[in-house]
């Protein structure tokens, strides 16, 4: 199985997300499966498409700056400030291990 | 009067020649959307502004100086668009609240066009599903589910409190905006579409819901899900209507790098009498399983339609079609973890009240902001990410996406022009069926039809072509080659004189001056 306790805790670190019950979980299994099926199809050869306009130049712009001055306006949105800048808990602290966090993944 | 439901073309003569103001338009369209309430289609209302801006096209008139078509016409917009000073939420708890400080291009362009902004449509939250009934506003009901047709058909003998219980989905995502174009609430509306969003819900909607070329509309304000799929989504009563709201929203957005720089022409469609030269391309792969007998009956009476005009139908094969939901599956929850990364609770959206450490108060943020569905998208699209997942499932279905994206090409080479295809594998269903299976099931089954078009880039539309055994629309799609919007739309609106769908009898319960009438014919006059 390759869905164990230590992929599903990596990836509610990277995610930043949690799966909340065993639904979550479950609904993480069936995606795979369902993924799976990718697998029957024959690739070799193949060129990954990353975009349908691939054969065309992406719009580059001069670097000039054209607008900004909003301050104001992008400060509006956020709940903590102070003055000119967004308020952020201390960083630099690893979200707490399994054991210590609050996770379903806990009972696992 | 009838103003409702007329054609957005002959609504513009009318208030050109000044025989209704825009103020009026919107007072009614105002007051419909208060007694229309029940369908859940509109989160927000802009009133305040939506009158001033109808004031400011009513003096425009006045003046003989209209800014163009649309100049008055009240149009809504999907919640996934920014709109300054209104708010966006994208139907989550993540950005309730959220009040945008700029316009979306596309909404900008249609302000400069005097549009008249009604409001912020229902949808799934952050367009993920193909019901409408994920958001956090709750689900939309269709208009169709109080019409005439359904309640003749489905439900004969029943009491008031059935009622209630059978009304049917919109389809999704853009649920929201296509029962507001449906309920003749507004002229047009803006939705998403990135795997049929759009055209779902037009289908069973009754509406002409169009899928432009990726790279030919701007993204830019469009909260995005999949950036390499994603397109705004045009929604309207008739082909002509779409035809004009594409005129002024196609073309080159510098702010949006993914838009091609050809220059874009609006155009006028033409009324097309000879279908001779025209070769029909139908897609065996589209006989999908679970597709309904009443579907591929309406998709055998088109292609026929088709071949007794003179047009050359032929089958055709899209092998990898089967494909494109797996594939659609991989590369979208992808993206998502990638774009839903921006919600932190720092710079705008819901904050958690949490304080340990950044990482703690973002993830507690995202877990009181998300829903089940998008937190489930989010993980799924960080496993395939994870290193020893991304050859073999990000990297394999980019490949699997050249594949199904070679498929069109080859059969477009062939002489194909456009290809028929049904939009949807049945009728909408009633609410409390749909939501017995989870949201990824009932996507998985919903977009099958749909999602290759997206996968490929190319433009689609779906057109209402009848009304089902219960009395519910019924659309067919049509898919063009890319940027091929005017043969695309030329050929839509050709088929659509030919059907003549009817148009809905909505039963709605008046509280007011007496505005609202049942019409029986398209034109209004």
């Amino acid at each position: 199985q390759k869905v164990t306790v230590e992929v599903l805790d990596h990836l509610e670190h990277l995610a930043l997300v949690d799966f909340r019950d065993a639904e979550g979980v479950e609904r993480l299994r069936k995606a795979i499966q369902f993924a799976d099926q990718l697998h029957e199809v024959n690739t070799d050869g193949v060129e990954p498409m990353d975009s349908v306009l691939e054969d065309r130049s992406l719009y580059l712009r001069e670097d000039d700056v054209t607008e900004g001055n909003c301050t104001n306006e992008l400060l509006k949105n956020a709940r903590q400030k102070v003055e000119e800048y967004f308020v952020a808990p201390p960083g630099n602290i690893p979200l707490p291990k399994l054991e210590e966090r609050e996770t379903f993944l806990q009972g696992s | 009067a009838a103003l409702k439901e007329g054609l957005r073309f002959q609504v513009s003569a009318v208030l050109k020649e000044g025989r209704v103001t825009p103020t009026e338009l919107c007072q009614r369209c105002l007051a419909l959307i208060k007694s229309t309430k029940f369908l859940n289609a509109y989160i927000t209302v802009a009133e305040e502004t939506a009158l001033k801006q109808a004031e400011e096209s009513e003096k425009r008139y006045r003046r003989g100086q209209p800014l163009g078509v649309l100049d008055g016409i009240p149009v809504a917009v999907k919640d996934n668009f920014n709109t300054a000073g209104i708010e966006t939420t994208c139907a989550s708890n993540m950005l309730k609240g959220y009040i945008s400080p700029y316009n979306a291009t596309v909404v900008q362009k249609l302000l400069d066009q005097g549009a008249v902004l009604l409001g912020k449509t229902n949808l799934d939250e952050f367009a993920m599903g193909s019901g409408s009934t994920d958001g956090v506003f709750g689900p939309v009901r269709n208009p169709w589910s109080y019409s005439r047709q359904y309640k003749e058909k489905s439900l004969p003998k029943s009491h008031p409190a059935d009622e209630e219980s059978n009304w049917v989905i919109t389809g999704g995502s853009s649920g929201g905006s296509a029962a507001a174009v449906s309920s003749f609430t507004c002229f047009a509306a803006l939705g998403s579409d990135t795997g049929g969003s759009t055209r779902n819900p037009a289908a069973h909607c009754g509406v002409v819901g169009l899928k432009p070329t990726y790279g030919l509309i701007s993204r830019h304000g469009l909260i995005p899900l999949v950036n390499s799929m994603d397109v705004p989504g045009i929604l309207t009563r008739c082909v002509d209507d779409a035809a004009v709201v594409l005129g002024s929203l196609a073309g080159h957005d510098p702010k949006d790098s993914t838009t091609i720089q050809d220059d874009f022409k609006p155009f006028e469609l033409p009324d097309l009498t000879d279908v001779s030269k025209l070769s029909i391309g139908i897609p065996k792969e589209y006989h999908a399983p679970g597709l309904s007998s009443e579907i591929l009956a309406f998709w055998s009476k088109a292609t026929d339609l088709f071949k007794n005009a003179g047009a050359k139908v032929i089958e055709v094969s899209l092998p990898h079609t089967r494909y494109s939901i797996v594939c659609y599956h991989v590369l979208c929850t992808a993206e998502v973890a990638s774009n839903m990364a921006r919600f932190d609770g720092l710079e705008y959206g819901h904050r958690s009240d949490m304080n340990k450490s950044t990482e703690s108060m973002y993830a507690a943020t995202r877990r009181e902001g998300f829903n089940d569905v998008v937190r489930g998208r989010i993980l799924s699209g960080n496993y395939f990410l994870l290193k020893q997942n991304y050859e073999n499932y990000f990297i394999k279905a980019q490949k699997v996406r050249r594949l199904i994206a070679n498929d069109f090409v080859k059969v477009f080479r062939s002489g194909v022009d456009i290809l028929l295809t049904p939009t949807t594998l049945s009728d909408a269903v009633p609410y409390t069926e749909f939501i017995k299976e989870d949201n990824r099931t009932r996507s998985a089954q919903d977009d099958i039809l749909t999602q290759a078009a997206n996968m490929a880039g190319l433009p689609a539309i779906n057109v209402p072509t009848g009304l089902s055994e219960r009395g519910l629309p019924v659309g067919l799609q049509f898919i063009g080659q890319s940027f091929q919007e005017k043969q695309l739309l030329t050929v839509a609106k050709w088929f659509e004189k030919q059907v003549k769908f009817p148009m809905i009898q909505l039963e709605v319960k008046r509280n007011d001056h007496g505005a609202f009438q049942h019409q029986k014919s398209a034109s209004f006059l």
